[in-house]
């Protein structure tokens, strides 16, 4: 009989705003918010403990945040320091285990099967870890770590422990047991849509979607139902990925500070979005061949479109040349506030000749000013459409799958 | 710089001027003891933070550090071995 398998989910509390309060001790016991932008309408991607305790969250607006708290400190976000950060508290992951998955920018799965002898001595190396991020990163930063025999359950623990603190779930009664009353959102997976599509189904509770018929969900909801069965009923569909996945779409977006409808205004900033994306897919060795531009509305709505093309997009000017016509194509009624740029479809580059153009100077142009960016800086040279685009679109950094690679 | 802060009264402030450092090479790592920045020498008490970032072919090195009233973030530039104070912050 198989061994149930170890699993372990780390997830900083709290942890841009942690990293700042780190960084400059003098911030630590007072409410602070990481924002993506420091205007009224910037969101804050990560307040503080403190900041939390007043009711100000995650995805709190700087205005709202500011009317709770006069006195909260906004910080703009600095990826490279969280990033560093990161591949510190990673560091120590990896003396565990060579079976570490990044999850996002503050969580990871450490699959302990086999070096850990049971959750008991796992709950020992997650108690040796949460001391070394201490000591060794920085003494402010805090942990949540869950431990189970699957992915979902150690993730699921890790969410629902207190926080700085160790969750083991051991066993189904114990599972059964912590599933009883808990709301179905409170499960990785779970959104309001499919809360509904649940609550349609008479489940209620995640002890209620445990016990639900297996066969009678794949039925109604299809495999992704029955996934979420799966995870509740501790069995594994997923196994730690050990680096990153291919990506399956590269794109930047930015909140634009001036919302216009000038679709001149709005091309030079594209036109440094697609300067970004084009970089990224020539660094990977990409070419795409679809492209999708998103455009908000200051309103509610905005508008989506996405092309599938003939020859393949690997220079900046491929994509900004289908994104700027797509962009011409809109009837803008409102002024825009985000513009968004994606392309996917991708596969290796390779140096197909076009009937039509001479690709390959192209692509060698651009090659040879990517090399003249990495070694002088990002936009040490760049098109004259993006003249006055230099603070625009600067680097951001998400939660969700990201590469530690400034 | 990519950091900007919004502090109250006037607490925080952004530069960007050269300093003289005194660093001590213990167990592998640099560590900054001292500096001298407007005709004032001022210890570091504490390190809170190392990070780096390139910026095209320069590496660097930015020092998180702390007195008993300031915070200072220090910047050494691999490229040309500078060193410049780039944040201060006091209560």
């Amino acid at each position: 009989m198989n061994k149930p398998r170890i699993i372990l989910h780390i997830d900083m509390n709290s942890y841009f705003a942690s990293v700042e309060q780190q960084a400059n001790p003098f911030l630590r016991g007072r409410a602070v918010g990481v924002c993506a932008y420091l205007s009224p309408n910037g969101i804050i991607l990560a307040s503080s403990r403190e900041a939390k305790e007043k009711g100000i969250k995650t995805g709190c607006s700087v205005r709202d945040a500011k009317f709770i708290d006069p006195e909260m400190i906004f910080l703009e976000n600095e990826p490279a320091k969280y990033r560093a950060v990161t591949k510190k508290f990673f560091a120590i992951l990896a003396d565990y285990t060579d079976q570490v998955e990044p999850y996002s920018i503050d969580e990871a799965f450490v699959d302990l099967t086999g070096w850990a002898k049971d959750f008991s001595s796992a709950e020992k190396i997650a108690e040796e870890i949460r001391n070394r991020i201490k000591k060794e990163v920085g003494e402010w930063l805090e942990c949540s770590i869950g431990i189970s025999w699957t992915k979902f359950l150690a993730k699921f623990a890790g969410d629902i422990a207190p926080k700085k603190s160790t969750l083991i779930i051991h066993n189904q009664n114990e599972l059964a047991l912590i599933l009883k009353n808990r709301n179905l959102k409170e499960a990785w997976g779970i959104n309001k849509r499919m809360e509904i599509k649940l609550n349609s189904l008479g489940i209620f509770s995640l002890l209620d979607l445990k016990n639900y018929d297996a066969g009678k969900i794949k039925r109604k909801l299809g495999l992704y139902g029955y996934y979420l069965w799966c995870h509740v009923n501790g069995q594994e569909i997923s196994h730690i990925n050990v680096g990153s996945e291919a990506p399956k779409s590269i794109g930047h977006s930015y909140c634009i500070p001036k919302k216009s409808k000038d679709k001149e205004y709005l091309a030079m900033v594209l036109c440094k979005l697609c300067e970004k994306t084009g970089r990224r897919l020539r660094s990977l060795g990409l070419e795409a061949q679809r492209i999708s531009l998103n455009l908000a509305f200051v309103e509610v709505g905005g508008i989506s479109k996405s092309l599938k093309i003939q020859d393949k997009m690997f220079t900046s000017e491929d994509i900004f040349k289908q994104a700027e016509k797509m962009l011409n194509e809109q009837n803008l009624i409102f002024p825009i506030r985000i513009v968004a740029v994606s392309v996917s479809a991708l596969s290796p580059s390779s140096n197909q000749m076009s009937f039509f153009e001479n690709k390959i100077i192209q692509k060698d142009l651009s090659l040879a000013l990517d090399k003249i960016n990495n070694k002088y800086g990002e936009f040490a040279i760049v098109r004259g459409q993006m003249f006055g685009a230099r603070d625009m679109a600067q680097d951001r950094i998400g939660f969700r799958k990201c590469s530690l690679d400034s | 710089m990519i950091c900007v802060v919004c502090y109250v009264k006037n607490m925080y402030e952004k530069l960007d001027e050269k300093i003289d450092v005194l660093v001590e090479f213990t167990d592998g790592n640099v560590v900054p003891n001292y500096f001298r920045w407007q005709d004032r020498t001022y210890k570091v008490e504490k390190i809170n933070l190392v990070h780096s970032e390139r910026k095209g072919n320069d590496k660097i090195y930015y020092f998180s550090v702390s007195n008993n009233v300031n915070f200072f973030r220090l910047a050494f530039f691999t490229r040309d071995l500078s060193w410049r104070i780039q944040e201060l912050y006091y209560e």
